[in-house]
């Protein structure tokens, strides 16, 4: 009788509980997927209150349109607000759907936004904070404000952040590329104190560019870097994966095509509180084209080649190292890593002022590696 | 044929301990670990770890000595009825505070992550519920679930861990060993306790027919532990470094989202490791309560424990309520649960080990 | 309370009173009382004949018309008596024990006799099928087994098809099925108990078991369970199946129910008990584990490979016919962060203008696609078949174009059905079906976290359900190593030597003769080098 009465009492109170509703339940289509976000400072001139700091344009798919009908599937539409995460709640008062963040694939941030700290701290923080954003969405700088990107209409694509999320993915093709991540880019702000390179994403009609990056230091926005700074720049920080490099020979270029590329550092000496470091590059690929009527495959031209390649390879990589010591004074290219992790305790002796002693006192050299290993299908 | 409903099987011993440390605490630990040892932090899991196999070989001989009695008879063999039943209470409290904390973070958790809306009630209750249901079929229940939930749990566990590879950088865990020893040696006591739920043994040994063959499952469900939860906190830090780390509350929660499967059915694996941590605060909780009803029955000298159940489903809910916030709620946890847990898992053992090898009682 | 149990015990006394009536020794006497009991039961045959010179032997046979084999009787009674007699007479002076020593012993070419010298016995042998022969002058009357009532043959049962193994199925007649589990378990070992349950309907019961392989504490309680039945009739084996299962709140199957007596033999070897029931083609094997419900016996006749593959297969289907719609509840509206963003969109341009929630659409095509089922099995064929398209055609197009529901719940419905049919057990399948509605509804109130609380409710279910002693969840949840040979794996035959711990006592089943076949075989190759 007992035992009974306990299991009346027990379905009793789930029958209560599940039939008091479904509080969370949001139907798919009553929800309105953002799949990426621009953040901007706002202009002076446009705020309502002067608190009004952020301007957040979103990006959503028409789902209806994504196959079928013409032109591209998705419409943008952009808020005010003090904070990035009030104004999600903003767009409640204005949509008829629940906006939802979970997809987002790419955050964009305005030039302004940047070279203001205390906004991109504070963006930064919310949108970690906040759960549902993924932290595996790429981050962007747009050099003027990322709410043009989402006027972009692109030439073959339905939807924009697939599009723009393809090109980044393209970035083991071509090291002019780079792929940067919100979780790498907050990994990189917190370990770097506040300095990281952002790749540039540069609209125009119909479709963007993603090449050169901005420096960023102190949470500021210090400087950009060219598109073949870039590929340096991955190259400096073994994120280069396949790439041309090309070389002039006889007043014709030849196209060197690279598929892996690997770096290594390594400390040479210490001399006069001098901590001397070497960059090895080595990278291995095939040449792409030169000229009718001459001969590639030959041992001795193909190690002439190599060795422009590599002279070119270092040049380049030299120019690097020293804008990062003595223009934007500040390590993004893994010497601090380096040290920390595999001389720890000449590391501590330096750690204190390092960004000083980085500018000042390392001086890094770089080898280059090169090998040729294929010429195509003709001779 | 038709057995008897009160025995634990050796295997199933290795099941019980593994499940019941395995809880809300993993999801944290890394964070812990990186803040306590910076990149270290794994290898001061480890060192943590053997301090708790020392623990267990003493909870082992402790119950050898007493075979087929559980906590609550030999303590009162060594230390008399009065203190016994004393320290049966305390621990039975000490676990309902620990349901109660889990029962609250997890509910914390699923709020945040899943359902925003939902009463807070709603979730806590549907979860003691489904636990009482379980408890309330003895000791023998509670092994099965935990020994048929253990695969259930690991396997998708460990895959989901292993998509995480392409994220890692091992190099974060360099240079090992650069942490000050003093500061490695104090991160170690407090990453000891993390290992918490290890203590049931103390009951749940007793229920064996021949206790002494708990030794080896036992050690072996440490180790097993030792190798989880160091791989767990190593690939966090090699996921985001020790000083990103020590941002995330959950670091193994962000280590999950980090992953996405592009070309599968799912692609964001975070819904699927919650519903697995529902597995995880489950087994913990389920373990924990029925050595509380269990207690409680022995203590008031009745037969069944069933009827204990569900009368303490309402004290846990009463308990889990009352933390205003998550950060009272980890103040709470770790205002109490080091203190506890070092008592019950390394002073009493010991102790009680110590009077009844002097006293020369039980089985040598 | 006291007047009815008085009442109940006058009546009883009045039943043993009765069972004591004793033949007469008049066969006059006996016919009356026979026809008195017997008293509009038209379809029994009174056949009185007289034997000897001058005829003055007189016999009566009893039976009833269909349920006995008249060409038997023709042969094995009246021939021999009739017509044999007036050859060779029977040399008997009187009438009395000596005719009926006679008769018993030399008279009848029968080879299944017996006698018995009460009427309510006797009767009772007719009501089953068999011959009486009464004597005039005697108490005692012949019993002659001359069962042979119209009977369905052997035939291939339709429930559980393989495309590898032996046709035959269970009849509804016990002495075939038993003969059947015989033929192939040709050991004096296996026992079999013949009980008679029901108060009106007498049906036979066999308890088939391996004497030393089952435990006797488990042939104990089945036994035990059987003789605690107290109804008046037993039409079907699942009437037993349901009166002795250990938990009838349950919705899983706890007793394994067979057609096949392949199926039923390889239990036996395995150390379980198997339940015949009179009238039913369906074997009863207990006890049961919820693994031995996804085996098919088709598993061991196939190889292993195949074997493990299609277990897997079936797992999986069960855990798909389990969660899929509660899945896609959770996820449509709950959780759509977890799919890609291309099949979230793509789901959500399905479900444009869909005027019900996802959980109200799973129930309106679940339970059409129920509707439609249950209606196709009823049916003749040719209707069924018919159900079939019009169902395609109402869910498949017209509810999609209509709006009503979006066309990948549709595909979620139709793999879910296709997955509850690959569970070989169909009680099993109907379970999970029932779960599935279940589990929809706590999807729908709590999304995946509601689906995760219904699935541990089930685990635990499973966990704590018993079936004759044995848990349910063995050998997954009462970890016994070498059970695990036969689970979702199907390890090669010879590795499978021994038989389930958790079952059988003689456990041992055969040595390993892999590594003679392979040094046999080196042999031959060494010799073929020579």
């Amino acid at each position: 009788m007992k035992n009974s009465k306990h299991r009346g009492i027990i379905a009793l109170l789930v029958c209560a509980l599940l039939l008091t509703g479904c509080w969370d339940k949001i139907e798919i289509e009553d929800r309105l997927f953002v799949l990426a976000m621009g953040i901007d400072k706002t202009k002076e001139e446009d705020k309502r209150t002067p608190e009004d700091r952020y301007t957040i344009s979103f990006v959503s798919p028409v789902v209806d349109m994504v196959k079928e009908g013409p032109g591209p599937a998705y419409k943008s539409y952009k808020t005010m607000n003090n904070t990035v995460i009030t104004s999600l709640t903003q767009l409640l008062e204005r949509f008829s759907q629940k906006q939802f963040y979970g997809h987002s694939r790419g955050i964009f941030f305005g030039e302004d936004l940047m070279k203001d700290e205390k906004l991109l701290k504070g963006v930064i923080d919310g949108i970690s904070r906040y759960h549902e954003f993924h932290n595996s969405m790429y981050a962007y700088i747009v050099p003027g404000t990322a709410e043009d990107v989402f006027r972009v209409e692109p030439m073959y694509d339905k939807l924009l952040m697939p599009y723009i999320a393809g090109i980044t993915e393209n970035s083991d093709y071509t090291t002019k590329v780079m792929e940067l991540t919100l979780s790498d880019f907050i990994i990189m702000l917190t370990e770097q104190n506040g300095a990281a390179v952002i790749p540039k994403l540069t609209p125009s009609k119909d479709e963007v560019k993603i090449s050169g990056a901005g420096v960023i230091k102190d949470f500021k926005l210090a400087g950009y870097l060219g598109d073949q700074e870039v590929a340096v720049y991955n190259w400096l920080t073994d994120n280069a994966g396949g790439g041309n490099i090309s070389v002039e020979h006889d007043d014709v270029s030849i196209s060197f095509r690279h598929f892996t590329f690997r770096r290594d550092i390594k400390l040479t000496k210490v001399e006069d509180g001098k901590i001397y470091i070497n960059y090895d590059l080595e990278t291995e690929g095939s040449i792409d084209e030169y000229m009718m009527g001459k001969k590639v495959l030959d041992e001795a031209f193909l190690e002439v080649i190599g060795r422009d390649i590599e002279k070119r390879m270092i040049g380049e990589s030299e120019k690097l190292i020293s804008k990062f010591q003595e223009e934007f004074r500040v390590d993004l290219i893994g010497v601090r890593d380096y040290l920390s992790k595999y001389q720890p305790r000449l590391f501590r002796t330096i750690e204190k002022d390092y960004e000083k002693y980085f500018t000042d006192n390392i001086v890094i050299s770089v080898t280059a590696d090169v090998h040729i290993r294929r010429v195509g299908i003709i001779r | 044929m038709i057995r008897n409903n009160d025995t634990v099987s050796p295997y199933q011993i290795a099941m019980l301990i593994i499940m019941s440390v395995i809880s809300v605490g993993v999801f944290s630990i890394a964070a812990d670990a990186a803040d306590a040892a910076g990149q270290d932090g794994w290898l001061a899991v480890v060192f943590a770890g053997v301090l708790n196999i020392a623990a267990v070989i003493i909870l082992v001989r402790l119950n050898a000595r007493f075979p087929g009695k559980t906590f609550v008879e030999y303590s009162q063999i060594i230390l008399g009825t009065i203190i016994g039943k004393v320290l049966t209470c305390l621990f039975a409290v000490y676990l309902l505070l620990i349901i109660a904390f889990v029962t609250r973070s997890f509910t914390e958790v699923v709020k945040m992550f899943l359902l925003f809306r939902t009463p807070t009630e709603v979730i806590m209750l549907s979860l003691i519920l489904v636990c009482t249901y379980i408890v309330r079929g003895g000791v023998e229940c509670i092994a099965r679930i935990n020994e048929l939930l253990f695969p259930l749990l690991f396997i998708p566990f460990i895959v989901i861990l292993l998509f995480g590879f392409p994220n890692m950088d091992f190099s974060n865990l360099l240079p090992v060993m650069q942490t000050p020893p003093e500061k490695f040696l104090t991160a170690v006591p407090t990453l000891a306790f993390s290992f918490g739920g290890i203590e049931l043994a103390l009951f749940y040994i007793g229920f064996m027919r021949e206790p002494k063959k708990a030794m080896k499952p036992a050690i072996i469900a440490v180790a097993f532990l030792i190798v989880f939860v160091t791989a767990i906190t190593a690939f966090c830090i090699a996921t985001f470094g020790s000083k990103a780390t020590i941002l995330f509350i959950w670091p193994l929660l962000n280590y999950i989202r980090s992953i996405s499967l592009p070309g599968l059915f799912v692609e964001r694996l975070d819904g699927v490791i919650l519903s697995l941590w529902v597995l995880t605060v489950f087994t913990t909780i389920v373990s924990s309560y029925f050595i509380v009803s269990y207690s409680i029955s022995k203590v008031a000298g009745t037969k069944e424990q069933k009827q204990y159940v569900l009368p303490l489903a309402i004290v846990i809910y009463y308990l889990a309520l009352q933390p205003d916030s998550l950060a009272e709620l980890f103040e709470w946890g770790s205002a109490i649960f080091p203190y506890a847990i070092a008592f019950f898992l390394y002073i009493l053992p010991i102790a009680l080990l110590l009077v009844a090898k002097l006293r020369k009682q039980g089985v040598h | 309370m006291g007047f009815f149990s008085s009442r109940k015990g006058n009546k009883e006394k009045k039943e043993n009173e009765m069972g004591k009536l004793l033949n007469s020794k008049s066969l006059e006497e006996n016919t009356r009382r026979l026809k008195e009991r017997l008293k509009d039961c038209d379809d029994i045959v009174y056949k009185e004949f007289r034997v000897g010179k001058e005829q003055d032997l007189e016999f009566l046979l009893v039976y009833v018309d269909g349920m006995s084999s008249r060409d038997l009787l023709n042969e094995a009674v009246l021939n021999a008596l009739m017509v044999h007699a007036r050859e060779v007479p029977p040399d008997a002076k009187e009438p009395g024990e000596e005719l009926y020593k006679l008769v018993r012993y030399g008279g009848l070419p029968a080879s299944e006799l017996a006698d018995k010298d009460n009427l309510e016995d006797a009767i009772l042998a007719i009501l089953i099928g068999d011959a009486v022969l009464f004597i005039d002058s005697t108490e005692k009357c012949i019993i002659i087994g001359a069962k042979g009532w119209p009977m369905r043959g052997v035939s291939e049962p339709n429930t559980e098809s393989l495309i590898r193994g032996p046709r035959d199925g269970f009849t509804e007649t016990f002495r075939v099925n038993t003969a059947l589990v015989r033929r192939r378990i040709r050991d004096h070992r296996l026992k079999l108990k013949q009980l008679r349950v029901g108060k009106r309907s007498f049906t036979d019961v066999g308890l088939f078991y391996i004497e030393d392989i089952a435990a006797p504490e488990l042939v104990e309680e089945v036994q035990r369970r059987i003789k605690t039945i107290d109804i008046d009739a037993i039409i079907e084996s699942g009437y037993i199946e349901q009166l002795i299962e250990d938990n009838y709140i349950s919705p899983f199957p706890q007793i394994n129910v067979t057609e096949r007596p392949d199926e039923v033999a390889a239990s036996l070897y395995e150390g379980r008990v198997a339940i015949l029931v009179d009238n039913s083609p369906f074997a009863l094997i207990v006890p049961t584990t919820i693994n031995s419900l996804f085996q098919s016996p088709e598993d061991y006749y196939d190889r292993w490979y195949v074997a493990t593959i299609l277990r897997a297969i079936r797992y999986m289907a069960s855990i798909i016919s389990l969660v899929l719609p509660a899945l896609y509840i959770a996820v449509t509206s709950f959780h759509p962060g977890i799919l890609p963003p291309k099949l979230v969109i793509s789901i959500a341009a399905a479900r444009q203008g869909i005027p019900f929630p996802a959980i109200i659409e799973a129930f309106l095509l679940e339970v059409t696609f129920e509707l439609l089922r249950e209606a196709g099995l009823r049916l003749p064929v040719p209707i069924g078949s018919a159900i079939g398209i019009v169902g395609g055609i109402v869910i498949g197009q017209a509810a999609v174009e209509a709006g009503i529901v979006s066309p990948i719940m549709v595909i979620i419905v139709a793999v879910t059905a296709i997955s509850s049919f690959s569970i070989p057990n169909y009680s099993l399948s109907v379970a999970f079906r029932m779960l599935r509605f279940t589990l929809m509804v706590f999807a729908g109130v709590l999304g995946l976290y509601g689906i995760m609380l219904g699935v541990l409710l089930i685990l635990s279910h499973l966990v704590k359900l018993k079936s004759f002693g044995v848990p349910y969840m063995s050998p997954y949840a009462s970890f016994i190593g070498s059970d695990f040979k036969d689970t979702i794996v199907r390890v090669p035959t010879f590795l499978m030597g021994k038989r389930p711990l958790t079952l059988a006592r003689n456990t041992i089943r055969m040595k390993n003769n892999r590594h003679l076949i392979n040094k046999l075989e080196k042999e031959g190759n060494d010799d073929d080098k020579k």
